[in-house]
């Protein structure tokens, strides 16, 4: 007698094994986090400091002793669009001052267009970046217009869905080019400098 | 991409090719901007504090080796070769301190002190003496010197008021004596900037008239085409004249004077300051500060003309960018040179832009710094 009730208390349990599954949930179709998404974009401003790293003489084959330039001030206002979920395409407007060790001040543009690969690594987010474009300087009554080569990292912080803070390591490659070629000079500089950047 | 980001996108482009647009209007130098930064030297390092933005009107020099120099409100500063400016010491007792002019004749320092009341005192290195000289009716505004000569420049007063005419003492070691009257009616002059000797022919430049003579036969000359004389200095048999309106004019005696080119800036005549005629290795060049006034609203610096009053091309005492980084766009009162060691020193004496000085070695220039 006592094995029947045994036998039917496991038969009421398979039994009812399937009612009880009925009661969970069935589990979500999974869909990977992903920062931004084709059609983002980010509009940062940004300041801080220009720092001189060199001029290069390629006449002399060799770096000038000294770049005879002060740490200067930097901004820039950028927009970047994102193609996909990973790169990003898009420009800076961008102007430094720098004081010259004869007390002159070199104001100098570096306007670029520039890939951006975004790696996610919630919530922050690593960009590093190259471009291309030009270096509109002046110093005193002298202007000139050259190439200009970016290249360097963001790191971004996101603080809400909307605003970003970022960090900015970018370097500046100039080379000067003029008709009497004892003037070409190459500039390296680096900007150091913080954002605060709008998602769109 | 949403409409938004495309407005914010072609805003940036827009905004870029606006910036392009103005900068391609300007011009590219013929120095690189890079380069001319990287050639940059301290203009600094000597830099007296006391001296920024300030009027410097007077450098002289007792031998072997104390330089004077009037700078700011009125004050006289000493340095010796390689040490730091200091202010002098003047006589004691004086109740108007203010150094109005000053000159070193056969190693002795001259100064005018004092506004309304101005006495000159002499100072050998180790003596401070007053000299009695108060004309009546004048008040001295000024000392020259050319050689071992000293000569003092007063200005007549009515009712204790300017007038503008001019009067020129000669110094002959005990007193002041009268050699031009700038008083009589058709013989005055502008005051002297400058006097310079030849064979002891001595030459001043007052305005439209240049003073020349021997002491106890000085005469006005009038300067034929007319111009007006800003400085003069002696060289080689030529006395050299500056002018306010960009010439610089010769003559050997005076009866016949040529003339430059007009050397402009922006179109518009120079305003030359007292010239110097400085002589380094093979070369002679003259030096002739620029001031604003006429057509120019600023200075510019100094110009290097050749003997044959063509502008040196490049700068041959210092670079290009050491010129534009030092004293160009200033106004220069006069740029004095002095022996010192086996090179000499040229200083330059700005309006508003303190004293500056470029030393040449025997070999190269230093390039032009602050002092």
């Amino acid at each position: 007698m006592r094995s029947a009730h045994i036998v039917l208390l496991f038969s009421l349990a398979v039994l009812a094994l399937p009612l009880a599954a009925q009661d969970i949930p069935a589990p979500l179709a999974t869909t990977p986090y992903v920062a931004f998404e084709k059609g983002d974009g980010i509009l940062s401003l940004t300041l801080g400091t220009k720092l001189p790293l060199g001029i290069y003489d390629p006449n002399a084959g060799a770096f000038e002793s000294s770049t005879n330039m002060k740490p200067g001030f930097a901004f820039a206002l950028s927009y970047v669009h994102f193609l996909n979920d990973d790169w990003a395409f898009g420009g800076d407007l961008a102007g430094a001052f720098i004081g010259t060790l004869a007390e002159r001040r070199l104001f100098m543009a570096p306007l670029a267009l520039r890939f951006v690969r975004a790696f996610s690594l919630d919530p922050f987010i690593i960009a590093p970046t190259a471009g291309l474009g030009m270096a509109i300087t002046s110093l005193g009554e002298d202007k000139h217009i050259d190439m200009l080569f970016k290249v360097g990292s963001s790191f971004y912080w996101r603080a809400t869905s909307d605003i970003s803070y970022g960090l900015n390591l970018l370097f500046d490659i100039v080379p000067q080019l003029y008709k009497d070629s004892a003037q070409n000079r190459t500039g390296f500089f680096m900007d150091a400098t913080l954002s605060v950047a709008y998602h769109l | 991409m949403t409409r938004k980001h495309h407005k914010t996108g072609n805003t940036l482009v827009l905004v870029s090719l606006a910036l392009i647009a103005v900068f391609s209007a300007c011009r590219a130098g013929p120095v690189g901007i890079f380069a001319s930064i990287a050639q940059e030297t301290d203009i600094n390092a000597g830099r007296t504090q006391a001296f920024t933005d300030a009027n410097a009107s007077f450098v002289g020099k007792l031998n072997p080796g104390n330089y004077y120099a009037i700078v700011g409100t009125g004050i006289l500063y000493e340095r010796t070769i390689g040490g730091n400016w200091s202010k002098s010491s003047i006589p004691s007792g004086l109740s108007d301190a203010y150094a109005l002019s000053a000159t070193v004749a056969d190693n002795i320092l001259f100064v005018v002190l004092g506004v309304d009341a101005p006495i000159i005192y002499s100072y050998d290195g180790t003596t401070r003496t007053a000299i009695s000289f108060t004309p009546p009716t004048e008040r001295i505004v000024r000392v020259l010197s050319a050689g071992t000569q000293l000569f003092a420049i007063t200005e007549r007063l009515e009712n204790g008021n300017s007038t503008g005419k001019y009067l020129i003492y000669s110094y002959d070691g005990t007193n002041f004596d009268p050699e031009y009257d700038g008083t009589v009616e058709g013989d005055e002059i502008s005051i002297p900037n400058s006097v310079t000797v030849n064979a002891g022919t001595y030459w001043f430049d007052g305005g439209s008239k240049a003073i020349t003579g021997a002491l106890g036969a000085f005469d006005a000359t009038t300067v034929s085409p007319p111009h007006k004389l800003t400085g003069v200095v002696y060289h080689d048999g030529v006395i050299y004249a500056s002018t306010s309106e960009g010439r610089i004019l010769t003559t050997v005696d005076g009866t016949a004077w040529t003339t430059s080119s007009e050397f402009e800036n922006n179109g518009e005549p120079i305003n030359f300051t007292v010239p110097t005629i400085v002589t380094y290795g093979p070369s002679t060049i003259l030096l002739v500060g620029t001031s604003s006034g006429g057509m120019q609203s600023t200075g510019s610096g100094y110009y290097e003309i050749t003997l044959g009053l063509v502008e040196v091309s490049p700068r041959a005492i210092s670079t290009a960018t050491n010129f534009d980084t030092s004293i160009n766009g200033n106004s220069l009162i006069g740029l004095p040179q002095f022996v010192e060691g086996s090179g000499f020193r040229v200083f330059a004496l700005t309006v508003g832009n303190g004293l500056w000085s470029n030393f040449y070695n025997g070999t190269s220039w230093s390039g032009w710094a602050r002092e």
